[in-house]
């Protein structure tokens, strides 16, 4: 194997759960319009620590970290530059928006956030752009940057959900309406990103069966012990959204709180079980063309 | 990643998956050592030149038919690098000696972890490879008193120096031939030795063939020639593998064929890396059955009026029945056999050879229509046609196309031996004369241990004597690894070895701890080729002859001394000191041999140290490639051949007398013309019940046989491996890369499978030479081919069958 | 020095017999695990059985020996985030070691599979062309080692004006991603880049 897989695979799915779970926590802020800020409070120091984590387990697999300064150098035509300057900007973002709010829990800070969600939305973007390689065309597939954006709304949306329900236990404060609503948002981004992982299956499958015509399939490496692997994980993912789905929905429907915290925790063990098994499928699957 | 994913994964054309430090094992050992000043040299990174104290020339010495330059960078007494020749511009003629993988990882070689360091003693049983350190002077002491009382006690015939090419190709230090060397000429100072005739390389055209040709090496036309022949079919010639040296054959072939309009068709059970570059067409045959599809290309040849009268009329014997000896019944020419009118009424149709060879019937025809009309064709075999139950008749046989299209003795054609090659002249050591005349087969030495005084002339093939007058008793075994690793059956070679009640004394003088080197009773470290002077004159080349000035590179490593006066020590200590070095050192018996070749090659620099500068001399072969049998060809009564009838016979009545007077094992014939012979083991042998498929041993990049077996660079880029064709490996769930067990009734080897098209169906190749690993129950681990071969000599050369072998292989 | 150093392959003559592999091994002390040259066996066919047991085939193969081509755009140097891997002044795709991260993203693009990650160093290494032999007026150590005359080197212009411009033999890849430096004269057996006719044979060597 070329790579140490398993500090990129944590890297990856830690940093794209940071993403989402900004990205979800910022617009269930706006959407519950309201002060939330209580409710919310530990959303950014959680996307922060994640990031952080995520980019110290990435120094892991360099074969010389302490040369790790010189790998913005080239931005101008690495996308791996580009990746790091971008998760980078992000946990500047997030740690300058965190900062904000510490002050003032229910600051809008409008222009940072909005900067923090695209510096996010960028951020994975620019990781899925690291896989497209031209002599890797199993991973030079739209389904890479649907996949990663996936993670990033499923995990992202499911971690702040538990986050917030762990919270929102200890706030009876809480409006039930506002509850319902912060809850649909995580529900509503979940089945998202499931929908954007589905859509990707079948894309991933035709990139590897594309594969074909260079005389091996992708398909058929996949077909002897890759099948079990590739429906495990679509069924660990598909479970723990549904999981978190439903007890979310008991939250929207009943304003109740309560059950959130175990479901929640199941549904997060499950799915980030999916992912990491996903993404050692995806890492599995390098098969690059030439000799 | 195990190679099975491998396969399964990425096998794709275009496709690959990395798999790293697999090899992290085998270089373990080397790394641990890295540490020892001795080793420091290997972790260099630096460019020789910038710190190299000095480049010596030096040579690598095997029996791979070749010789080659090799340039040693040294820095502090350390081998840093070594390159080979880079002298002048390359042109062909006056072209560089490149040296091939093997040669160039010399340093790997000399620095091996398990070089020998000092000399040992066997405590425990013989075979087990426990020893114990002891001096010079005590190992030397305790071979002279055990050589002194065999002499004594046995006599002379009871010492044997065994088969060992791992120093071949030098003068003073060589190894083979075993009568040139100077444990032989220790041996004749004390008395004689029971000499050797064969080699494992060619023993049975060595005998087969000049009861065709006459007396005498058959020689072949130089490869060369093929740049003036129309057609080439080599039968299991593959000089991409056999003479992979940049200054010989496979540069010859290669140069030849760009110059020429030669259309190559090789025969040959695998694809082989000569078929792969060079070939126009492959025709896959069953191992074994060369002799059916000459049969089958003969019958169509003759039927169809493509032979050449004039020629067989005019210079050849047997070929129908006007040209018969006296004395023998009619119907036995080789137009009869071949149409079906002799005593076995079978015409050796193509459709007849088809169901042997596995070539369908249209391309024999196609095949014979191709030689009877190529004027000239080149015939030519490798050797391992020859190393079959029936080589004998292999061997003969294929000399039969050339003989029957009139290809013999014109440039361009070829007698269907293998290839000659042009050499220049160059002094030898000398090493007395043997007073004892008998001989026995190099291939069967364990028989003379065991059943010594019951061999005879007709049944064993002993020569010199009817009868052998003592078993073997005393072994020498320089620089070889026969002892169990090359020799057959390597089980129960141990088990007769094992036993020192039977061979008394085994002494070993070797560089490393070989397979054989465990069976040795005194195990004593020799140089290697790089700490000592010597003098390499070329292997097989067309067109150019040279000789390597090899200059002593590096001190002798640890304890290690010359074979020279290792000799020199056991002759002293039994009297014959000075009969031994005639009052010369080693270093002036060098002095003598170059001397002496000056006399031959006067453009020598005068003074030895000059020859050491200059590294090597060149010289281009003058005029046309030389044709062998020309004379003969052109006036057969004035330039006989040396049979009995001066012509070629392709009907010997030697041989038909020699099956009437020899007693053979059931089932082995000697035939007086080159039949196709059904053997043990063969294609059509009933045990293919139980072992279903032919299991032949080829040569291959890794090693000269088993030299540099031991070296990791090698191993990596080309490991050892069992070549099995898909359609076998499909039904036994064998996948490429899959750890696999081969196995007889005489043992189990385990290596790995390489699932690859490139070997026909129902044969199996497991490269030969790899070291033999026992693991005490009863399997091999190191993909010894000779595990699986066996003892049973060929009937008229008694030399070694190791082609001829059934097996069954299975996942293990 | 060259400007365009690339190499040039006659697999007319190439029998695939890995001189030029320990010539390397051996010149850049290659610790295990690293090889800066490597000698592709591609093989295929299939064989069916007549009726009377004698066999039809079609079986083909031949090897490829390719180390770095020192690409017009090599994918490494476009890839690689740190700069370390560059193409100098000499046209040498090279890596700069007070650089390289050992990230391996170069290895992960290459198709000839170039760099290659020193566990030892935690760098990346590749064939450098033997620069200094160059600097020296010598051939490449594989060049020099080659027994059959198959590898040769020199400027690119030249090479392809002797030999023409040919590369895209299978299983090299689609060379217009890479512009690679070589030139290749194909034998009788060589298949078209892309081809599904036959497939690596040696992957665990390589």
């Amino acid at each position: 194997m070329v790579f140490n897989e398993w500090s990129l695979v944590l890297f990856t799915v830690l940093a794209q759960t940071a993403v989402g779970m900004l990205l979800v926590s910022e617009i269930a802020r706006k959407t519950a319009s309201g002060p939330v800020g209580a409710v919310l409070s530990r959303q950014l120091p959680a996307v922060g620590v994640l990031t952080a984590a995520a980019l110290l387990l990435s120094l892991s697999h360099l074969g010389t970290p302490l040369h790790s300064v010189f790998t913005i150098l080239n931005a101008g035509s690495s996308w791996l530059s580009r990746e790091i300057l971008a998760m980078g900007g992000f946990f500047a973002a997030v740690v300058a928006l965190a900062v904000v709010r510490r002050r003032n829990p229910e600051a809008e800070a409008t222009g940072l956030a909005v900067l923090t969600m695209l510096l996010g939305l960028v951020a994975v973007y620019v990781m899925s752009r690291v896989y497209m390689l031209v002599t890797v065309p199993v991973w030079d597939s739209v389904s890479t940057m649907l996949g990663f954006y996936g993670t990033a709304l499923v995990a992202g949306s499911i971690a702040g959900g538990l986050l917030f329900g762990i919270q929102s236990n200890r706030d009876a404060s809480l409006a039930g309406e506002t509850r319902s609503r912060i809850a649909g948002v995580f529900i509503l981004a979940a089945l998202l990103g499931l929908g954007l992982k589905f859509v990707g299956v079948p894309l991933e499958m035709i990139a590897l069966d594309s594969m074909n015509g260079l005389d091996v399939s992708g398909l058929a490496m996949l077909a002897s012990d890759g099948t079990v692997l590739l429906v495990a994980r679509m069924v660990l993912t598909f479970l723990g959204t549904a999981v978190f789905a439903w007890a979310a929905f008991r939250v929207v429907v009943s304003h109740e709180n309560g059950v959130m915290i175990n479901a929640g925790l199941c549904a997060f063990g499950l799915v980030l079980a999916g992912e990491i098994m996903g993404r050692l499928i995806f890492y599995g699957t390098y098969l690059r063309i030439g000799m | 990643m195990d190679r099975k994913n491998s396969e399964r994964k990425p096998a794709g054309s275009s496709l690959k998956r990395r798999s790293f430090l697999k090899w992290s094992a085998a270089l373990g050992g080397m790394t641990a050592l890295s540490g020892a000043g001795v080793f420091c040299g290997l972790r260099s990174v630096e460019s020789a030149e910038t710190f190299a104290d000095k480049v010596v020339w030096t040579s690598c010495n095997v029996n791979c038919g070749s010789r080659c330059a090799l340039r040693a960078h040294v820095k502090d007494g350390v081998v840093v690098r070594v390159d080979t020749d880079d002298t002048g511009k390359d042109v062909y003629g006056d072209h560089q000696v490149r040296a091939c993988l093997r040669g160039r990882s010399m340093r790997h070689r000399i620095y091996a972890p398990d070089r020998l360091k000092y000399p040992m003693k066997r405590v425990g049983k013989r075979g087990e490879g426990k020893f114990e350190r002891i001096s010079w002077d005590e190992a030397l002491d305790g071979i002279a008193k055990s050589l002194g009382e065999t002499i004594e006690k046995y006599g002379n015939e009871s010492v044997y120096l065994n088969y060992g090419t791992g120093n071949l190709g030098a003068v003073l230090s060589k190894s083979w031939p075993t009568g040139s060397t100077p444990v032989a000429r220790l041996m004749n100072s004390l008395g004689g030795y029971l000499n050797q005739y064969g080699t494992y390389s060619d023993a049975m055209i060595d005998m087969a063939l000049p009861y065709t040709f006459g007396k005498g090496w058959v020689k072949g036309n130089l490869l060369s020639d093929i740049v003036n022949s129309k057609l080439v079919v080599f039968f299991g010639n593959n000089p991409a593998a056999t003479r992979m040296s940049g200054g010989g054959l496979v540069h010859d072939v290669i140069e030849a064929r760009k110059k020429g309009y030669a259309r190559i068709i090789v025969v040959d059970p695998r694809y082989t890396d000569t078929a792969t570059t060079l070939a126009d067409e492959w025709i896959p045959i069953r191992p074994g059955t060369d002799a059916a599809l000459v049969c089958g290309i003969a019958h169509v040849l003759i039927s169809e009026d493509l032979v050449d009268h004039d020629f067989l009329r005019r210079c050849t014997a047997g070929y129908d029945e006007d040209s018969m000896p006296e004395g023998v019944p009619a119907g036995l020419s080789y137009k009869s056999y071949i149409l079906g009118k002799g005593p076995d009424g079978q015409a050796k149709t193509p459709e007849w050879a088809s169901e042997i060879t596995g070539i369908p019937a249209r391309r024999i025809i196609q095949l014979a229509r191709e030689i009877g009309q190529a004027d000239p064709c080149y015939i030519s075999q490798g050797w391992s046609v020859q190393r079959q139950a029936n080589g004998e008749n292999n061997c003969r046989a294929i000399s039969m196309l050339p003989i029957l299209t009139g290809n013999v003795g014109v440039q361009g054609g070829n007698t269907g031996a293998r290839e000659s090659g042009y050499g220049i002249p160059f002094a030898s050591f000398p090493v007395l004369e043997n007073p004892v005349k008998t001989s026995i087969s190099c291939f069967t030495w364990t028989d003379a241990i065991e059943r010594g005084t019951e061999m005879t002339a007709k049944r064993d093939g002993v020569q010199g004597r009817d009868k052998l007058v003592a078993p073997i008793k005393f072994i020498w075994n320089f620089a070889g690894n026969c002892l169990v690793n090359q020799h057959s059956d390597s089980n129960r070679t141990s088990e007769i070895l094992g036993d020192d009640s039977k061979c008394e004394t085994v002494v070993v003088v070797d560089n490393f701890m070989t397979p054989s080197a465990k069976f040795a009773d005194y195990l004593l470290p020799a140089t290697s080729n790089l700490e000592e002077d010597d003098f390499a004159p070329q292997g097989f080349a067309s067109e150019m002859g040279y000789v390597i000035f090899a200059e002593k590179v590096i001190e002798p490593l640890f304890e290690s001394r010359t074979i020279y006066d290792i000799c020199a020590g056991v002759a002293e200590r039994l009297g014959a000191g000075e009969k031994f070095t005639e009052g010369r050192t080693r270093a002036q018996w060098v002095e003598y041999v170059y001397q002496k070749s000056r006399e031959m090659l006067p453009e020598l620099p005068e003074k030895l140290s000059d020859a050491f500068a200059m590294g090597i001399f060149k010289r281009e072969k003058p005029g046309l490639p030389p044709v062998p049998y020309k004379e003969f060809r052109e006036d057969p009564e004035g330039h006989p051949v040396k049979t009995p009838s001066g012509k070629l016979e392709i009907f010997s009545k030697q041989l038909w007398d020699i099956n009437r007077e020899w007693e053979l094992p059931e089932g082995d014939v000697i035939t007086a013309l080159p039949e196709y012979t059904p053997t043990w083991e063969g294609v059509s042998d009933p045990l293919r019940k139980t072992y279903p498929l032919q299991l032949i041993g080829h040569h291959y990049k890794q090693r000269t046989h088993s030299t540099y077996g031991n070296v990791d660079w090698l191993k990596k880029v080309a490991p050892q491996e069992l070549w099995i064709n898909p359609v076998d490996a499909e039904i036994r769930g064998i996948a490429h890369g899959d750890k696999v067990k081969v196995f007889n009734a005489r043992g189990v080897v385990h290596t790995v499978a390489k699932v690859t098209p490139r070997i026909m169906p129902g044969v199996l190749s497991l490269p030969e030479g790899a070291w033999f690993t026992p693991d005490g129950k009863g399997n091999d681990l190191g993909g010894c081919v000779n595990v699986l071969t066996s003892l049973k000599p060929s009937p008229l050369a008694k030399g070694n069958p190791q082609h001829t072998n059934l097996v069954q292989v299975e996942k293990a | 020095m060259l400007k365009r150093p690339a190499f040039y392959i006659d697999m007319e003559a190439c029998t695939g017999c890995k001189t030029c592999m320990i010539a390397c091994i051996d010149k850049n002390d290659l610790p295990d695990g690293v090889l800066f040259r490597r000698v592709t066996e591609y093989a295929g066919g299939n064989w069916s059985r007549n009726a009377n047991g004698s066999y039809e085939q079609n079986v083909f193969a031949y090897y490829l020996s390719i180390s770095c081509n020192h690409c017009e755009n090599p994918i490494c140097v476009r890839s690689c985030p740190t700069t370390a891997m560059h193409k100098d002044e000499n046209g040498i795709v090279t890596v700069d070691h007070d650089k390289c991260v050992g990230c391996r993203y170069c290895e992960w693009g290459c198709p000839y599979s170039a760099p290659q990650f020193n566990a030892e160093k935690g760098k990346m290494e590749k064939c450098d062309f033997c620069r200094d032999y160059l600097e020296q007026g010598k051939p490449p150590a594989c060049v020099a080692a080659c027994p059959t005359r198959a590898l040769k080197f020199g400027e690119y212009e030249e090479l392809a004006a002797k030999y023409g411009a040919d590369n895209v033999v299978a299983p090299l890849p689609d060379p217009s991603i890479t512009g690679p430096n070589l030139i290749v004269s194909p034998n009788r057996n060589a298949r078209p880049e892309g081809s599904r006719s036959g497939k690596i044979q040696n992957p665990e060597e390589v």
